[in-house]
């Protein structure tokens, strides 16, 4: 898993390619505490090149959703697969999450 | 007929055995969203056999194996030791993980969600998860 990430001032991106799984998943944590530690607590995840998550990597995501929440921040999901969408649908996140389908529609989530 | 893969207990085991399954249930002409939640659904099995019975030590082994018999899947989970009650199992609730800022706990929930039938048996020296799917 390769992780790249995009500063825009009001946001972060972070773009995960590969699977996200427990083998990767510590990566991805490292990644938002850095940008947590940095004072960043809006992050849009692009997972247009994410093939697949588990519950390690969910798991990620969910362990940081309060604490952005707190610094009125949040997470801003785009480009999610059918396949990985039905895996937060599973677990009902979909209705915890803000998952939208293009990054165009993710700025919009953060400069409103 | 049945296809079996034996694993090392290491982290990096994992996407090997989703490639595993994922070729053996497109082999079986299994649809591909079934698939791709079937797939999770053992990863998550084998993550927690490798990780918490195992510690991530490579130097011991879980076998994988799938089957179809008609519109029944099964796909088996072979380890040592004593079976961690994943059929008994009542994972957190969804809000409580969220509240606690746990990592874990989510697993167990995705495989019950998935599968039809989750099993276990208790040998002397091993154990069995079988998981089974209505297709």
């Amino acid at each position: 898993m390769d992780i790249k990430e995009i500063q825009h001032g009001k946001y972060s991106t972070l773009v995960p390619a590969g699977e996200l799984d427990a083998n990767s998943s510590m990566l991805m944590d490292d990644k938002i505490q850095s940008q947590i530690d940095a004072g960043q607590y809006n992050l849009h995840i692009d997972c247009s090149a994410m093939r697949y998550i588990s519950s390690a990597g969910l798991g990620v995501f969910i362990s940081f959703m309060e604490e952005l929440s707190a610094h009125d921040g949040k997470f801003v999901f785009s480009g999610m697969s059918e396949n990985i969408f039905k895996v937060f649908q599973l677990l009902g996140l979909e209705q915890l999450m803000v998952i939208v389908k293009t990054n165009e529609e993710a700025a919009e989530r953060f400069n409103a | 007929m049945k296809a079996d893969y034996i694993a090392k207990c290491s982290k990096q085991s994992l996407p090997k055995i989703r490639d595993f399954v994922s070729g053996e249930l497109r082999a079986l002409k299994v649809q591909d969203g079934v698939l791709h939640q079937l797939v999770l659904a053992i990863d998550e099995a084998c993550a927690n056999s490798i990780i918490h019975h195992h510690s991530c030590d490579g130097t011991s082994s879980i076998r994988v194996s799938v089957s179809r018999q008609g519109d029944t899947l099964v796909i088996e989970l072979a380890d040592k030791g004593n079976a961690f009650p994943i059929d008994e199992y009542e994972p957190n609730n969804l809000q409580d993980i969220i509240r606690n800022r746990t990592k874990g706990g989510l697993g167990i929930f995705l495989i019950n969600k998935i599968m039809d039938k989750v099993e276990v048996e208790q040998g002397t020296a091993e154990f069995t998860y079988r998981f089974t799917k209505y297709l």
